[in-house]
């Protein structure tokens, strides 16, 4: 087992591949660019992401 | 590699999107344009936005000569009374009238209510929708345009139906007011159409024929109903599925679709104004963008496609469809991204 953090990891909303420019931190935020959900990287290593908590809102409706 | 092109019937809006596209398409020499109503009269007294892009007159349908694709874009039932005579001009004819969509012509009658008038040529032509039939498009002399409603009915639920998961669907289409045509109507003039909301097809609409003749015999129904919008179809579909699914299931379902179609966006985004298809974003383009949600509770599916009628749903198609058809860039002519906002 290598501890190498992996810079690529599966959106847990549509398993699209979320990558990042440079080693991502803990707690970071990022976006999916297909699905667009808010993503938290919750572990380092393996590199985990979990949704993140959204603020509801009516978009419009 | 240029290629000439005429067209039958340049008056209405799906010529005139033809003729806008076009007149933008890298390869494409535009020949003649009949209209017997317009004939001698400037192109852009039909179309005012192709002013200054094209100076041509309109000719009478008898004049047009041999090219190497015919666009015919008459009514329903005018094309293939006389199909042999136009196959006779263009190397290779599309047809965007509903006349060769169906392959069967007992289908055919039962849709259309009358017997085709050239039922032998039906099984020739290749249905124009490429994500359908690119295959069978390359090379061929005969094409059919697709129907509006229908492409955006078959692109929602394309990757459902190969997955074999569909137990019943009903379509609910909201549609503009261009798909009604050039040619003012009882429920088209202003003070009827516009603001409206009103549903003219409950049930049993004439596309439900083509959706099932690309996705195979599925359990399909759909209603119709014209809102205030010029341009756009919003395909909503209501899918009871064969087995449960989840989000992950469909976004697999639809990359693998539509993962390599140059004119096909998934937008099924989590959150924000724009996070499903809206016929507003592809306002003028060749995209057809499909989205899904699956309801937890139910189970049901929600899959979506929004289009531009007279683009994707007509002459977009074609154009895509034409290129396929002599080996030119597939996207040729169709690079517009839409307006926003529009």
């Amino acid at each position: 087992m290598s501890d190498t953090i992996t810079t690529q990891a599966a959106c847990p909303e549509c398993d699209a591949p979320v990558g990042f420019e440079r080693e991502p931190l803990s707690g970071q935020v990022s976006r999916c660019s297909d699905c667009g959900v808010e993503l938290e990287v919750t572990c380092l290593s393996p590199l985990t992401l979990e949704v993140a908590p959204e603020i509801e809102e009516d978009w419009g409706e | 590699m240029t290629v000439t092109a005429s067209i039958v019937g340049g008056t209405g809006f799906t010529g005139g999107e033809l003729l806008r596209l076009l007149v933008g398409h890298p390869e494409v020499e535009i020949g003649q344009v009949s209209s017997r109503k317009s004939a001698g009269k400037p192109l852009h007294t039909s179309h005012p936005n192709l002013r200054g892009h094209i100076d041509r007159l309109f000719c009478v349908p008898e004049e047009i000569e041999a090219c190497d694709v015919l666009f015919l874009c008459m009514p329903h039932g005018k094309a293939a009374a006389d199909i042999d005579h136009w196959r006779a001009i263009g190397k290779c004819v599309i047809d965007l009238s509903a006349d060769f969509r169906l392959r069967d012509p007992a289908v055919y009658e039962q849709w259309y209510g009358g017997v085709h008038p050239a039922p032998d040529i039906l099984m020739h032509a290749v249905y124009g929708l490429p994500e359908i039939s690119r295959d069978s498009i390359r090379g061929t002399p005969l094409i059919s345009g697709v129907g509006c409603n229908a492409t955006a009915m078959t692109l929602a639920l394309l990757p459902l139906a190969r997955a074999g998961l569909i137990e019943r669907v009903v379509a609910d289409i909201k549609v503009g007011s261009s798909e009604s045509g050039a040619e003012p109507g009882a429920g088209s003039n202003h003070a009827v159409r516009a603001r409206t909301a009103r549903t003219y097809s409950p049930f049993g609409h004439r596309h439900i024929a083509e959706v099932n003749q690309s996705l195979g015999p599925i359990d399909l129904d759909a209603t119709v109903t014209a809102i205030d919008m010029v341009r756009g179809v919003l395909c909503t579909a209501h899918v009871e599925p064969k087995e449960p699914v989840t989000t992950r299931d469909l976004w697999k379902l639809y990359r693998e679709t539509y993962g390599e179609e140059p004119f096909v966006r998934i937008v099924a985004d989590r959150t924000g104004p724009g996070r499903f298809p809206d016929p507003r974003v592809v306002v003028g383009s060749n995209h057809a963008d499909v989205g899904f949600a699956v309801d937890e509770r139910s189970g049901r599916i929600i899959a979506l496609c929004a289009i531009d009628n007279l683009v994707k749903g007509a002459a977009g198609s074609a154009v895509q469809a034409m290129n396929i058809a002599l080996g030119l860039e597939e996207h040729a002519g169709l690079g517009f991204p839409g307006l926003h906002p529009a």
